[in-house]
């Protein structure tokens, strides 16, 4: 597993880097476009919810919908 | 009643909750209230297996932002077919049904740049009950464009077996591991507690105007029984799944406004892998249009595809040596596509009279996922997901 995360892992690190250094910041009032329903991901947390249920008993992938714990043997 | 090692959870959860208060209470207050309560019904078929889910879910200001306390109801009712060896287990083949109910309590606030959340949650099924507690933490910086956030959670679980198909009638499930001397000679494990830590890293940020962007880095460790209880492989012998399972997840996203046409593109993408041998891929790419001010249609597609656990068996066939055994399709390699479609309208235009000013800031919404497989290579088949949402703000 390790030989395989590993080099993601690393890109991972490197684009957070590069982001919170390198980006010009864009202002409070160029954001407008980004309040609007469709780019708000906080919409969706019921739906995410919900596949992820439905995606832990159907497949043997993980994760991709935020950090959350409990539910059902649907193994 | 045996204090359980969940409800020794409960204590310091409360601890955490009031300290989020008090330091809630004492910050200066930036933001207007919103209210909101949200009811959804899921519903979701396959090959053997129903499911109809009812949710509720309640949050509150108090008074606003730097306190937000919330509540959330589901509860599953599954119908399934009892099949092959599990029908002897469940006492003939036939449907049987079976109800689980999930509660969840929430408390977060957001002090200037600092968010923190907690929560707890049980469940409960006729041979199964969940707690899990939560934790949150994230921080805005750069002028808020950027949000680096962590999240833990932890689930203690415990695994019954239901016998003869008589409710209250069942007895842990400790799933079997090997005696040292003789690997053909299963015991039970040591205990029906799985205990799971879940942990996430989270990442976002506002690159242009137009451009948001998501990374994520999860892992979880559980460790207890992890099979299905009834299923067996096809020599009728019981499914024995390791106890100690580690997953690891990366997975980033984007959304990318368009505004002249009013179309958001939103790809994503997820790869995981975990020490069973299992590597999956999940590509998706969703398309938001607004075609009215107060109606937006969402289109999406995923493909995913995962490789096969290091003790699956494509012919279903295990000797009376083998460490373990599994007859869980999700174990063998396999690839699906789901194509889904969601309608949002938005209610504020009916809110202009009094008596609807109610319907201000509320919304209802439709989806409808698709889920293709090709049913010779993943015995569950297609699947198809649908759901119907009112939120209504207060």
């Amino acid at each position: 597993m390790e030989r395989t995360v590993g080099p993601l892992l690393r890109a991972c690190v490197c684009t957070t880097l590069l982001g919170t250094t390198g980006c010009a910041i864009t202002p409070p009032s160029q954001r407008g476009l980004l309040a609007q329903p469709e780019m708000d991901p906080t919409l969706d947390i019921e739906e995410e919810s919900f596949h992820s249920h439905i995606e832990a008993a159907r497949e043997a992938g993980f994760g991709g919908h935020g950090a959350q714990g409990g539910g059902c043997g649907c193994g | 009643m045996t204090p359980s090692p969940q409800r020794r959870g409960h204590p310091r959860a409360a601890w955490i909750t009031a300290l989020v208060m008090l330091a809630a209470m004492s910050w200066p207050s930036s933001v207007d209230a919103e209210d909101r309560i949200l009811i959804r019904g899921n519903y979701y078929r396959e090959r053997s297996t129903r499911i109809l889910q009812p949710y509720i879910s309640f949050s509150k200001d108090l008074p606003d932002e730097r306190l937000t306390i919330g509540a959330d109801y589901l509860m599953d009712v599954i119908s399934s077919a009892s099949i092959g060896a599990a029908a002897l287990q469940l006492g003939g083949d036939k449907v049987f049904t079976e109800i689980r109910h999930e509660a969840t309590l929430r408390v977060a606030s957001r002090l200037g740049d600092w968010s923190v959340g907690s929560f707890v949650r049980y469940s409960t099924e006729t041979d199964y009950e969940s707690n899990t507690f939560g934790l949150s933490l994230a921080r805005a910086v750069r002028q808020k464009t950027i949000t680096l956030g962590a999240n833990y959670a932890y689930t203690n679980d415990r695994a019954f077996r239901i016998l003869a198909n008589v409710p209250g009638v069942r007895i842990p499930w400790k799933s079997k591991v090997p005696t040292e001397g003789d690997p053909s000679d299963f015991v039970d494990g040591p205990s029906n507690v799985l205990q799971v830590h879940i942990f996430s890293l989270g990442y976002s940020q506002v690159l242009s105007r137009t451009l948001l962007a998501f990374l994520q880095l999860e892992g979880s460790h559980a460790r207890g029984p992890q099979e299905n209880p009834y299923r067996r492989v096809r020599n009728g012998m019981e499914e024995v799944h390791p106890l100690l399972r580690r997953r690891l997840a990366i997975s980033g996203s984007a959304r990318y406004a368009v505004p002249k046409a009013r179309i958001v593109f939103e790809p994503r993408y997820r790869f995981s892998a975990d020490d069973w041998g299992i590597r999956s891929h999940a590509p998706q790419l969703r398309l938001h249009v607004r075609v009215l001010p107060e109606l937006s249609l969402r289109a999406r597609y995923r493909y995913y595809m995962q490789t096969g656990s290091v003790f699956w068996s494509p012919t279903g066939d295990y000797g009376a040596a083998d460490r373990y055994r599994t007859a869980d399709p999700k174990m063998g390699a396999f690839d699906s596509h789901t194509a889904g479609l969601q309608i949002t309208y938005r209610l504020d235009r009916l809110a202009k009279t009094p008596s609807t000013s109610w319907l201000r800031g509320s919304w209802i919404q439709a989806n409808y996922d698709h889920v293709f497989v090709d049913p010779d290579e993943y015995r569950f088949g297609n699947a198809r997901i649908g759901s119907l949402t009112l939120s209504v703000a207060f």
